[in-house]
């Protein structure tokens, strides 16, 4: 493997774990994964039960 | 250890304003009410000591119907999981309409808690010559009474004084409150004692304020939840009930227990002028909330608001795209050819700088949404829509939401906690995806600009601006019958009536209108920089691999054919780049990303796509933006960028079908953007619709209906307009 197919794989991997611990987090209710600053979901918790 | 302190008021009052000014923290303030939704602490330092303050929702009654009502209640009650109880409480009033604020206060006196209030708006009160004695009020209401203006700071000092001196001392000044009558206050005595006696079955405590509440409260949201653990307590309270309101209805009962309390505190502190004056925010609504002449300018401003986006934008996005242009040959000049060369021009740059270059029109967009907010016009919108609204089974109440949803969906569907009813909820937070997000406006750009004609229509309309306006209504028209079907069908049910606070009109502060500018810029561009750009790592490496040496050896081979053919000069140069775009876009086709693509290809063909949109399309359903980075680049790996194309945009125009004919025309344009208006390529926002309806039920049936829908009138709207001919406009 040559040194470029070395860096693109590397830079490929990355994306791809980032990619898919952010769609994990956004369905397992973790955040949003919109990465807005301003979304008040980023600051907010899942609703608690008043039960 | 930090004492804490609520922050409570009616929506609108400028509690938002006075938090930030109080605390220093960047919290967005809006003009219309309910724009609180979250809590939000802050820090505030007075006097060498540190107090927290809780920014809670805007609330007019603690009467709770809604989620984020019953979070003050809960509040003031010390039984918010995760919230310190609190010290004391900051009632921010307006004091232009003290008779309505302190209904409220009236509530709060009742939890026992040291009161300050902070009478905001003061300045406006002394311009419509209301005198305020605060000493009176302060003895009559048993608090603190400071004047303030929040937003020019006046009076600040003096009430973080007076919040840290009540919060040190927890005195409540004894109880000053209204009287109710003494059957009402028995029964509430009795009522405690019983749910006392049935804590086992209930599972916790009930204080007497939430007695109190759950009493008066019909069908209200204590009810409701304290029936959710114990059935029975709907029956026990409402033999309660039936004992107190015999003469009438409860909440006529506490309403008027209420406002005799008030009168009088206002008849012995408050004086008004005799004739109330009409003010200019009055005059300025005779226009902006009549049924046509609010109308026509309401799409008057919006017209303005699209034309803007276009005209302006234009010069500050040539440079952007310019510069990313000249930095795309810059690397790649100093890489070394192969696949990572390709990865970093042809992914990356080519990929996230084209999303980039519509920075300017989302700046522009959020710039004039954030003005319109901030002087108080989008709640004239609100009332003006009601009426449109009702139609479908929603109100007024659900614009807003609606509105918010412009900007992003996200905080749209949040802003819904504030609808009571379920089930407008549910259908509000159905619809709002289909509100044209920032995220949708480059691919309406980029398509509008290169496909329509930039023409003047009607003596001073630009055509380009009324395709945008077009694409941006129609997620609005659609929202009416799918809001209308639902409410017959799945969320059958009425709709309470709808009541809205005009507030009074102000020069919008430019501090809080930049702030929300650049809070939505810089998500732009980290978007870019994340999602986006994993997202073009990704496609590039789809549509890069498995890139056969066969293909390569099979185009290096006709190379030397031709090198040795004695064709020479730039007649040689045209011969070789035909070659190396054929080679490219063979292994574009051989590609993991043609393979599928050509797989879909009979799908998407009634909509005007070739596999190549299909894909693109497709690879946009985590976030729609992601099409411009995934054409951008498709069209660099397929050869389909020459030297003269300096842009994505002289792409399109120049890329071909497998037929040889043009891929883009104003059908197919048309095509992909109704496709973009309508569907609901947003991972983030099913993420959060599952989250507010708890349910996974809802963001599938979101993307069903969204994907069905926009899938029909993406192929209606191809087949129209290619039957009329538009597919030969050039």
């Amino acid at each position: 493997m040559t040194g470029q197919a070395i860096i693109v794989a590397a830079i490929i991997s990355a994306a791809v774990i980032y990619l898919g611990r952010r769609w994990y987090r956004a369905l397992a209710g973790k955040s949003t994964g919109c990465g807005c600053s301003e979304c008040p979901s980023k600051h907010s918790s899942p609703k608690k039960s008043h039960s | 250890m930090h004492k804490t302190v609520a922050v409570i008021g009616n929506p609108n009052v400028g509690k938002t304003t006075l938090f930030n000014a109080l605390t220093g923290l960047s919290n967005s303030t809006g003009n219309y009410p309910g724009v609180t939704v979250d809590r939000k602490v802050g820090a505030m330092r007075v006097n060498g000591a540190t107090i927290d303050l809780v920014d809670l929702p805007g609330t007019y009654s603690l009467a709770a119907r809604s989620p984020d009502e019953m979070i003050v209640v809960d509040v003031l009650l010390g039984q918010q999981a995760g919230e310190q109880p609190i010290d004391a409480i900051l009632a921010v009033v307006d004091a232009t309409n003290l008779e309505r604020n302190l209904y409220l206060v009236s509530q709060l006196r009742e939890f026992n808690k040291p009161l300050v209030i902070a009478l905001n708006m003061c300045d406006l009160a002394d311009k419509r010559e209301i005198k305020i004695d605060t000493e009176t009020l302060s003895k009559e209401l048993g608090a603190e009474v400071v004047r303030i203006c929040a937003r020019s700071r006046a009076g600040i000092d003096e009430l973080r004084g007076a919040i840290a001196e009540v919060a040190e001392s927890a005195s409540t000044n004894g109880i000053h409150g209204p009287s109710y009558p003494e059957e009402l206050t028995r029964e509430v005595a009795a009522l405690e004692t019983e749910l006392g006696a049935r804590r086992d079955k209930i599972g916790r405590a009930v204080p007497k304020q939430e007695a109190f509440r759950l009493l008066l409260d019909r069908d209200g949201y204590i009810e409701k939840r304290l029936a959710r653990g114990y059935p029975e307590v709907t029956q026990l309270v409402e033999a309660y009930r039936n004992r107190v309101a015999h003469n009438g209805s409860l909440a006529a009962i506490e309403a008027k227990s209420r406002y005799t309390w008030i009168r009088k505190i206002v008849a012995a502190g408050v004086r008004k002028p005799a004739t109330r004056t009409r003010t200019t925010s009055d005059k300025i609504d005779g226009v902006l909330t009549h049924k046509l002449g609010g109308t026509v300018v309401f799409i008057l401003i919006m017209a303005v608001v699209f034309q803007a986006i276009f005209s302006w934008a234009g010069p500050l996005m040539d440079l952007i795209d310019a510069s990313i242009g000249s930095f795309g040959d810059w690397i790649g000049g100093r890489l070394p050819e192969g696949m990572l060369q390709s990865l970093v021009v042809d992914g990356i740059i080519g990929g996230v700088g084209g999303v980039l270059v519509f920075l300017p029109q989302i700046v522009i967009l959020m710039l004039f949404i954030s003005l319109l907010e901030d002087c108080g016009y989008m709640a004239r919108a609100a009332f003006l829509m009601d009426k449109l609204l009702s139609r479908c089974g929603l109100s007024g109440q659900s614009f807003i939401p609606m509105l918010s949803s412009f900007a992003c969906a996200i905080p749209g569907i949040m802003a819904t906690r504030t609808i009571g009813n379920r089930r407008d909820r549910i259908t509000t937070i159905l619809v709002a995806p289909l509100m044209s997000c920032s995220a949708r406006l480059p691919v309406y750009t980029l398509l509008i600009s290169t496909f329509i004609p930039a023409k003047t229509v009607l003596g001073f309309l630009n055509l380009q601006g009324i395709v945008l306006f077009a694409m941006y209504s129609a997620g609005i028209l659609v929202a009416i019958p799918v809001a209308w079907i639902l409410k017959k069908t799945l969320l059958k049910g009425d709709t309470p009536p709808f009541l809205l606070e005009l507030p009074t009109y102000k020069v919008p502060q430019w501090g809080v209108v930049l702030r929300k500018v650049y809070g939505q810029g810089k998500e732009f561009v980290v978007r870019a920089g994340t999602i986006i750009f994993a997202v073009a790592v990704v496609v590039w490496a789809l549509a890069y691999f498995p890139h056969a040496d066969s293909i390569t050896q099979k185009f290096d081979a006709e190379r030397a054919q031709i090198e040795q053919s004695g064709v020479q000069g730039d007649e040689l140069a045209a011969a070789l780049q035909d070659v190396d775009n054929a080679e490219s876009s063979a292994h574009l086709r051989n590609s993991y990303f043609g393979r599928i693509g050509i797989a879909i290809e009979p799908a998407v063909g009634p909509l005007g796509w070739d596999w190549r949109i299909g894909m693109a399309a497709i690879a946009s359903f985590p976030a729609r933006e992601v099409i411009i980075a995934t054409l951008g680049t498709i069209f660099s790996l397929g050869g389909d960028v020459d030297e003269e194309s300096e842009s994505l945009k002289e792409t399109l125009h120049t890329v071909q079908r497998a037929d040889g004919g043009r891929l883009f025309n104003i059908p197919v344009a048309l095509s992909i953007m109704v496709f973009f208006a309508l569907c609901c390529q947003c991972a983030a926002t099913l993420a959060v619709i599952k989250r507010e309806t708890n349910s996974y039920a809802w963001p599938a049936f979101t993307f069903a209906y969204m994907t069905t829908i926009a899938y029909i009138a993406s192929m209606l709207v191809y087949q129209i307009t290619i039957r009329l001919g538009w597919g030969n406009i050039a």
